[in-house]
Protein backbone atom coordinates (compact mmCIF):
# COMPACT_ATOMS: atom_id res chain seq x y z
CA UNK A 1 0.00 0.00 0.00
CA UNK A 2 1.15 3.60 -0.52
CA UNK A 3 2.62 5.55 2.36
CA UNK A 4 0.75 8.64 3.48
CA UNK A 5 1.15 11.40 0.94
CA UNK A 6 4.04 13.68 1.74
CA UNK A 7 2.99 15.89 -1.15
CA UNK A 8 5.39 14.35 -3.66
CA UNK A 9 3.28 11.52 -5.09
CA UNK A 10 -0.01 12.08 -6.93
CA UNK A 11 -3.06 10.55 -5.29
CA UNK A 12 -4.71 7.48 -6.75
CA UNK A 13 -8.03 8.54 -8.27
CA UNK A 14 -10.66 5.81 -8.28
CA UNK A 15 -14.17 6.09 -9.67
CA UNK A 16 -16.85 3.83 -8.18
CA UNK A 17 -19.78 3.15 -10.52
CA UNK A 18 -22.34 0.51 -11.20
CA UNK A 19 -24.64 1.37 -14.06
CA UNK A 20 -27.73 0.31 -12.19
CA UNK A 21 -28.78 2.37 -9.19
CA UNK A 22 -29.33 0.95 -5.75
CA UNK A 23 -26.61 -1.71 -5.80
CA UNK A 24 -24.65 -0.12 -2.94
CA UNK A 25 -22.18 2.27 -4.56
CA UNK A 26 -22.48 5.02 -1.98
CA UNK A 27 -22.34 2.69 1.01
CA UNK A 28 -19.31 0.92 -0.44
CA UNK A 29 -17.60 4.20 -1.38
CA UNK A 30 -18.09 5.61 2.12
CA UNK A 31 -16.93 2.50 3.93
CA UNK A 32 -14.01 1.98 1.60
CA UNK A 33 -12.90 5.54 2.35
CA UNK A 34 -13.32 4.90 6.07
CA UNK A 35 -11.29 1.67 5.81
CA UNK A 36 -8.45 3.46 4.03
CA UNK A 37 -8.51 6.27 6.60
CA UNK A 38 -8.37 3.71 9.41
CA UNK A 39 -5.16 2.50 7.77
CA UNK A 40 -3.70 5.99 8.11
CA UNK A 41 -4.33 6.99 4.52
CA UNK A 42 -5.61 10.43 3.61
CA UNK A 43 -8.77 10.01 1.57
CA UNK A 44 -11.04 12.43 -0.27
CA UNK A 45 -14.46 11.14 -1.25
CA UNK A 46 -16.07 13.22 -4.01
CA UNK A 47 -19.81 12.91 -4.38
CA UNK A 48 -19.96 12.46 -8.15
CA UNK A 49 -23.76 12.51 -8.26
CA UNK A 50 -23.51 16.22 -8.86
CA UNK A 51 -27.23 16.99 -9.11
CA UNK A 52 -28.67 14.46 -6.62
CA UNK A 53 -26.20 14.25 -3.75
CA UNK A 54 -26.16 11.04 -1.71
CA UNK A 55 -22.95 10.95 0.28
CA UNK A 56 -23.99 13.69 2.70
CA UNK A 57 -27.34 11.97 3.28
CA UNK A 58 -25.66 8.61 3.87
CA UNK A 59 -23.36 10.22 6.43
CA UNK A 60 -26.03 12.31 8.10
CA UNK A 61 -24.14 15.56 7.57
CA UNK A 62 -25.65 19.00 6.97
CA UNK A 63 -24.14 20.61 3.94
CA UNK A 64 -24.32 24.32 3.24
CA UNK A 65 -21.76 24.61 0.48
CA UNK A 66 -21.27 22.20 -2.38
CA UNK A 67 -19.26 21.55 -5.48
CA UNK A 68 -21.86 23.64 -7.34
CA UNK A 69 -20.16 26.75 -5.93
CA UNK A 70 -16.90 25.63 -7.46
CA UNK A 71 -18.48 25.24 -10.90
CA UNK A 72 -20.63 28.37 -10.80
CA UNK A 73 -18.51 30.75 -8.75
CA UNK A 74 -15.03 29.32 -8.93
CA UNK A 75 -14.97 28.66 -5.19
CA UNK A 76 -11.93 26.77 -3.96
CA UNK A 77 -12.97 23.14 -3.32
CA UNK A 78 -10.66 23.02 -0.29
CA UNK A 79 -13.03 25.39 1.49
CA UNK A 80 -15.93 23.00 0.85
CA UNK A 81 -14.37 19.87 2.33
CA UNK A 82 -16.03 18.24 5.34
CA UNK A 83 -13.98 16.07 7.66
CA UNK A 84 -15.82 12.86 8.58
CA UNK A 85 -13.05 11.33 10.68
CA UNK A 86 -9.26 11.81 10.77
CA UNK A 87 -7.97 11.20 7.26
CA UNK A 88 -11.41 11.06 5.62
CA UNK A 89 -12.82 14.15 3.92
CA UNK A 90 -15.86 14.57 1.70
CA UNK A 91 -16.47 17.03 -1.14
CA UNK A 92 -20.26 17.23 -1.23
CA UNK A 93 -22.51 17.64 -4.24
CA UNK A 94 -25.78 19.51 -4.59
CA UNK A 95 -29.27 18.07 -4.40
CA UNK A 96 -32.05 18.84 -6.87
CA UNK A 97 -29.91 20.73 -9.39
CA UNK A 98 -30.31 19.19 -12.86
CA UNK A 99 -27.81 21.61 -14.43
CA UNK A 100 -25.06 20.08 -12.30
CA UNK A 101 -25.81 16.67 -13.78
CA UNK A 102 -25.35 18.09 -17.29
CA UNK A 103 -22.21 20.17 -17.23
CA UNK A 104 -20.94 21.61 -20.49
CA UNK A 105 -17.58 20.54 -21.87
CA UNK A 106 -16.00 23.76 -20.62
CA UNK A 107 -17.44 23.28 -17.14
CA UNK A 108 -16.15 19.70 -17.04
CA UNK A 109 -12.65 20.85 -18.00
CA UNK A 110 -12.78 23.63 -15.42
CA UNK A 111 -13.94 21.25 -12.68
CA UNK A 112 -11.30 18.66 -13.53
CA UNK A 113 -8.52 21.29 -13.49
CA UNK A 114 -9.77 22.76 -10.22
CA UNK A 115 -10.02 19.35 -8.56
CA UNK A 116 -6.51 18.46 -9.68
CA UNK A 117 -5.23 21.52 -7.84
CA UNK A 118 -7.05 20.36 -4.70
CA UNK A 119 -6.25 16.68 -4.43
CA UNK A 120 -2.47 16.63 -4.06
CA UNK A 121 -2.58 16.35 -0.28
CA UNK A 122 -4.51 13.06 -0.44
CA UNK A 123 -3.35 9.49 -0.93
CA UNK A 124 -6.66 8.39 -2.43
CA UNK A 125 -9.47 10.22 -4.18
CA UNK A 126 -12.64 8.17 -4.48
CA UNK A 127 -15.51 9.34 -6.69
CA UNK A 128 -18.96 8.01 -5.86
CA UNK A 129 -20.51 8.40 -9.30
CA UNK A 130 -24.17 8.76 -10.15
CA UNK A 131 -26.19 5.81 -11.38
CA UNK A 132 -26.66 5.24 -15.10
CA UNK A 133 -24.42 6.10 -18.02
CA UNK A 134 -24.97 9.84 -18.16
CA UNK A 135 -22.38 12.49 -18.95
CA UNK A 136 -21.11 12.93 -15.43
CA UNK A 137 -20.70 9.18 -14.90
CA UNK A 138 -18.67 8.81 -18.05
CA UNK A 139 -16.42 11.78 -17.60
CA UNK A 140 -15.68 11.06 -13.92
CA UNK A 141 -14.74 7.53 -14.98
CA UNK A 142 -12.62 8.93 -17.78
CA UNK A 143 -10.92 11.37 -15.39
CA UNK A 144 -10.08 8.63 -12.89
CA UNK A 145 -7.06 6.35 -13.09
CA UNK A 146 -8.87 3.30 -11.80
CA UNK A 147 -12.45 2.17 -12.18
CA UNK A 148 -14.33 0.05 -9.68
CA UNK A 149 -17.62 -1.39 -10.93
CA UNK A 150 -20.12 -2.58 -8.32
CA UNK A 151 -22.69 -5.19 -9.25
CA UNK A 152 -25.00 -7.60 -7.50
CA UNK A 153 -26.07 -11.11 -8.49
CA UNK A 154 -29.12 -10.18 -10.54
CA UNK A 155 -29.67 -9.84 -14.30
CA UNK A 156 -30.35 -6.10 -14.41
CA UNK A 157 -27.32 -5.23 -12.33
CA UNK A 158 -25.04 -7.50 -14.34
CA UNK A 159 -26.36 -6.19 -17.66
CA UNK A 160 -26.01 -2.55 -16.64
CA UNK A 161 -22.52 -3.11 -15.26
CA UNK A 162 -21.55 -4.86 -18.47
CA UNK A 163 -23.00 -2.02 -20.57
CA UNK A 164 -21.10 0.57 -18.56
CA UNK A 165 -17.84 -1.32 -18.96
CA UNK A 166 -18.49 -1.68 -22.67
CA UNK A 167 -18.95 2.08 -23.09
CA UNK A 168 -15.88 2.93 -21.02
CA UNK A 169 -13.82 0.44 -22.99
CA UNK A 170 -15.15 1.24 -26.47
CA UNK A 171 -15.39 5.02 -26.22
CA UNK A 172 -12.80 5.93 -23.61
CA UNK A 173 -10.23 3.22 -24.12
CA UNK A 174 -10.41 1.96 -20.53
CA UNK A 175 -8.85 -1.46 -20.18
CA UNK A 176 -8.65 -2.15 -16.44
CA UNK A 177 -11.76 -2.70 -14.39
CA UNK A 178 -11.97 -3.78 -10.76
CA UNK A 179 -15.18 -5.58 -9.89
CA UNK A 180 -16.87 -5.76 -6.50
CA UNK A 181 -19.86 -8.06 -6.13
CA UNK A 182 -22.28 -6.77 -3.50
CA UNK A 183 -25.08 -8.50 -1.58
CA UNK A 184 -23.86 -12.05 -2.03
CA UNK A 185 -24.98 -15.07 0.01
CA UNK A 186 -21.43 -16.35 0.28
CA UNK A 187 -17.89 -15.70 -0.90
CA UNK A 188 -18.40 -18.59 -3.32
CA UNK A 189 -21.39 -16.85 -4.90
CA UNK A 190 -19.38 -13.66 -5.21
CA UNK A 191 -16.57 -15.47 -7.00
CA UNK A 192 -19.03 -17.26 -9.31
CA UNK A 193 -20.76 -14.02 -10.31
CA UNK A 194 -17.39 -12.47 -11.02
CA UNK A 195 -16.28 -15.43 -13.14
CA UNK A 196 -19.58 -15.24 -15.02
CA UNK A 197 -19.27 -11.62 -16.08
CA UNK A 198 -15.53 -12.02 -16.61
CA UNK A 199 -16.22 -14.76 -19.17
CA UNK A 200 -18.53 -12.45 -21.14
CA UNK A 201 -16.09 -9.53 -20.97
CA UNK A 202 -13.24 -11.75 -22.10
CA UNK A 203 -15.20 -13.29 -24.96
CA UNK A 204 -16.77 -10.17 -26.44
CA UNK A 205 -14.55 -7.29 -25.39
CA UNK A 206 -11.24 -9.12 -24.91
CA UNK A 207 -10.72 -7.60 -21.46
CA UNK A 208 -10.03 -9.30 -18.17
CA UNK A 209 -11.36 -7.53 -15.10
CA UNK A 210 -9.79 -7.85 -11.65
CA UNK A 211 -11.76 -9.19 -8.72
CA UNK A 212 -11.51 -6.89 -5.71
CA UNK A 213 -13.85 -8.96 -3.60
CA UNK A 214 -17.44 -9.39 -2.55
CA UNK A 215 -19.63 -8.07 0.24
CA UNK A 216 -22.14 -10.30 1.95
CA UNK A 217 -25.78 -9.61 2.67
CA UNK A 218 -25.54 -8.24 6.19
CA UNK A 219 -28.25 -6.76 8.43
CA UNK A 220 -25.66 -4.49 9.99
CA UNK A 221 -25.34 -2.67 6.67
CA UNK A 222 -29.07 -1.93 6.59
CA UNK A 223 -29.02 -0.73 10.20
CA UNK A 224 -26.01 1.49 9.60
CA UNK A 225 -27.58 3.02 6.49
CA UNK A 226 -30.73 3.85 8.42
CA UNK A 227 -28.62 5.41 11.17
CA UNK A 228 -26.66 7.34 8.54
CA UNK A 229 -23.32 6.05 9.73
CA UNK A 230 -20.63 3.93 8.05
CA UNK A 231 -21.11 0.28 8.98
CA UNK A 232 -17.34 -0.05 9.37
CA UNK A 233 -17.44 2.43 12.26
CA UNK A 234 -20.71 1.31 13.85
CA UNK A 235 -20.24 -2.45 13.43
CA UNK A 236 -16.51 -3.01 12.92
CA UNK A 237 -16.70 -6.77 13.54
CA UNK A 238 -19.54 -7.41 11.11
CA UNK A 239 -19.06 -9.60 8.03
CA UNK A 240 -19.49 -6.56 5.80
CA UNK A 241 -16.80 -4.67 7.72
CA UNK A 242 -14.36 -7.54 7.42
CA UNK A 243 -15.07 -7.74 3.69
CA UNK A 244 -14.64 -4.01 3.05
CA UNK A 245 -11.37 -4.02 4.98
CA UNK A 246 -10.09 -6.84 2.76
CA UNK A 247 -11.11 -4.86 -0.33
CA UNK A 248 -9.34 -1.75 0.96
CA UNK A 249 -6.18 -3.80 1.49
CA UNK A 250 -6.26 -4.84 -2.16
CA UNK A 251 -6.51 -1.33 -3.60
CA UNK B 1 -32.30 11.83 -22.46
CA UNK B 2 -33.41 12.35 -26.11
CA UNK B 3 -37.10 12.59 -26.74
CA UNK B 4 -38.85 11.70 -29.99
CA UNK B 5 -38.71 14.51 -32.58
CA UNK B 6 -41.56 14.80 -35.04
CA UNK B 7 -40.41 14.65 -38.65
CA UNK B 8 -42.58 17.73 -39.25
CA UNK B 9 -40.60 19.94 -36.89
CA UNK B 10 -37.03 20.25 -38.13
CA UNK B 11 -36.42 23.52 -36.25
CA UNK B 12 -36.99 21.81 -32.92
CA UNK B 13 -34.52 19.13 -33.95
CA UNK B 14 -31.88 21.72 -34.87
CA UNK B 15 -32.35 23.52 -31.55
CA UNK B 16 -31.84 20.31 -29.61
CA UNK B 17 -28.67 19.53 -31.56
CA UNK B 18 -27.43 23.07 -30.95
CA UNK B 19 -27.97 22.62 -27.20
CA UNK B 20 -26.24 19.23 -27.13
CA UNK B 21 -23.29 20.64 -29.10
CA UNK B 22 -22.47 22.91 -26.13
CA UNK B 23 -21.38 19.80 -24.19
CA UNK B 24 -18.74 18.93 -26.73
CA UNK B 25 -15.76 20.67 -28.37
CA UNK B 26 -17.94 21.50 -31.36
CA UNK B 27 -19.08 24.76 -32.92
CA UNK B 28 -22.66 25.01 -34.15
CA UNK B 29 -23.46 27.74 -36.68
CA UNK B 30 -27.03 28.39 -37.73
CA UNK B 31 -28.10 28.41 -41.37
CA UNK B 32 -31.06 30.72 -41.69
CA UNK B 33 -33.45 31.24 -44.55
CA UNK B 34 -34.89 34.38 -46.12
CA UNK B 35 -37.22 35.12 -43.19
CA UNK B 36 -34.63 34.22 -40.56
CA UNK B 37 -36.17 30.77 -40.08
CA UNK B 38 -33.73 28.06 -39.00
CA UNK B 39 -32.91 25.94 -42.07
CA UNK B 40 -30.02 23.96 -40.72
CA UNK B 41 -26.81 23.82 -38.75
CA UNK B 42 -23.18 23.61 -39.58
CA UNK B 43 -21.35 21.57 -36.93
CA UNK B 44 -17.61 21.83 -36.92
CA UNK B 45 -14.96 20.45 -34.64
CA UNK B 46 -13.60 23.36 -32.57
CA UNK B 47 -10.17 24.49 -33.68
CA UNK B 48 -10.63 23.54 -37.33
CA UNK B 49 -8.44 25.70 -39.60
CA UNK B 50 -9.95 27.99 -42.23
CA UNK B 51 -8.85 25.86 -45.21
CA UNK B 52 -10.23 22.73 -43.55
CA UNK B 53 -13.56 24.44 -42.96
CA UNK B 54 -13.75 25.69 -46.53
CA UNK B 55 -13.01 22.23 -47.88
CA UNK B 56 -15.73 20.72 -45.67
CA UNK B 57 -18.21 23.40 -46.71
CA UNK B 58 -17.46 22.72 -50.36
CA UNK B 59 -18.38 19.05 -49.85
CA UNK B 60 -21.60 20.01 -48.05
CA UNK B 61 -22.67 22.35 -50.87
CA UNK B 62 -22.09 19.57 -53.38
CA UNK B 63 -24.25 17.18 -51.33
CA UNK B 64 -26.96 19.82 -50.94
CA UNK B 65 -27.02 20.41 -54.70
CA UNK B 66 -27.58 16.67 -55.26
CA UNK B 67 -30.34 16.42 -52.62
CA UNK B 68 -33.36 17.34 -54.83
CA UNK B 69 -32.52 14.35 -57.03
CA UNK B 70 -31.61 11.92 -54.22
CA UNK B 71 -34.65 12.40 -51.95
CA UNK B 72 -37.43 11.55 -54.40
CA UNK B 73 -35.41 8.53 -55.62
CA UNK B 74 -34.89 7.13 -52.13
CA UNK B 75 -38.45 7.96 -51.11
CA UNK B 76 -37.57 9.48 -47.71
CA UNK B 77 -38.25 12.88 -46.25
CA UNK B 78 -34.63 14.18 -46.14
CA UNK B 79 -35.08 15.37 -42.56
CA UNK B 80 -35.90 11.85 -41.36
CA UNK B 81 -33.48 10.09 -43.67
CA UNK B 82 -31.02 7.94 -41.80
CA UNK B 83 -27.82 7.59 -43.81
CA UNK B 84 -27.01 4.03 -44.71
CA UNK B 85 -23.54 4.48 -43.26
CA UNK B 86 -24.99 4.80 -39.74
CA UNK B 87 -24.49 1.43 -38.20
CA UNK B 88 -25.58 0.16 -34.82
CA UNK B 89 -24.11 1.92 -31.84
CA UNK B 90 -21.05 -0.19 -31.10
CA UNK B 91 -21.66 0.16 -27.34
CA UNK B 92 -25.11 -1.39 -27.45
CA UNK B 93 -25.22 -4.65 -25.52
CA UNK B 94 -25.97 -7.30 -28.11
CA UNK B 95 -28.40 -10.18 -27.75
CA UNK B 96 -25.45 -12.61 -27.74
CA UNK B 97 -23.80 -10.80 -24.83
CA UNK B 98 -27.04 -10.72 -22.87
CA UNK B 99 -27.70 -14.38 -23.57
CA UNK B 100 -24.36 -15.36 -22.11
CA UNK B 101 -24.78 -13.11 -19.06
CA UNK B 102 -28.23 -14.50 -18.35
CA UNK B 103 -27.32 -18.11 -19.08
CA UNK B 104 -24.77 -17.94 -16.31
CA UNK B 105 -27.41 -16.71 -13.86
CA UNK B 106 -29.91 -19.35 -14.95
CA UNK B 107 -27.28 -22.06 -14.38
CA UNK B 108 -26.77 -20.72 -10.86
CA UNK B 109 -30.45 -20.81 -10.02
CA UNK B 110 -30.90 -24.45 -11.18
Amino acid sequence: MNKSNTGNASPKIICISSGKGGVGKTSIAINLAAALAKNSRKVLLIDGDLGLANVDVALGINVRHTIRETVEQGRDPLSLLIEIMPGFHVLPASSGVPEMANLSHEEQVFLANTLEDTIDQFDYVLVDSAAGIGESVLWFNDWSQENIIILSPDPTSMTDAYALIKILHSRYGKKRFNLVINSVKSKKEGREVFEGIKAVLKRFLKIEPDFLGSLPVDNHVVKAIRNQKPFLITYPDSRASIAITEIADRI
Amino acid sequence: MTSYISCNDPEAFFRIIEKQARHYPVEATRITGKEENLCGLFLFRKGLSRPERQKALGRVLKMAAAEPERAPEEGDDPICHVPKTLGEDSCQVTTEERAQLFSFLKRESN
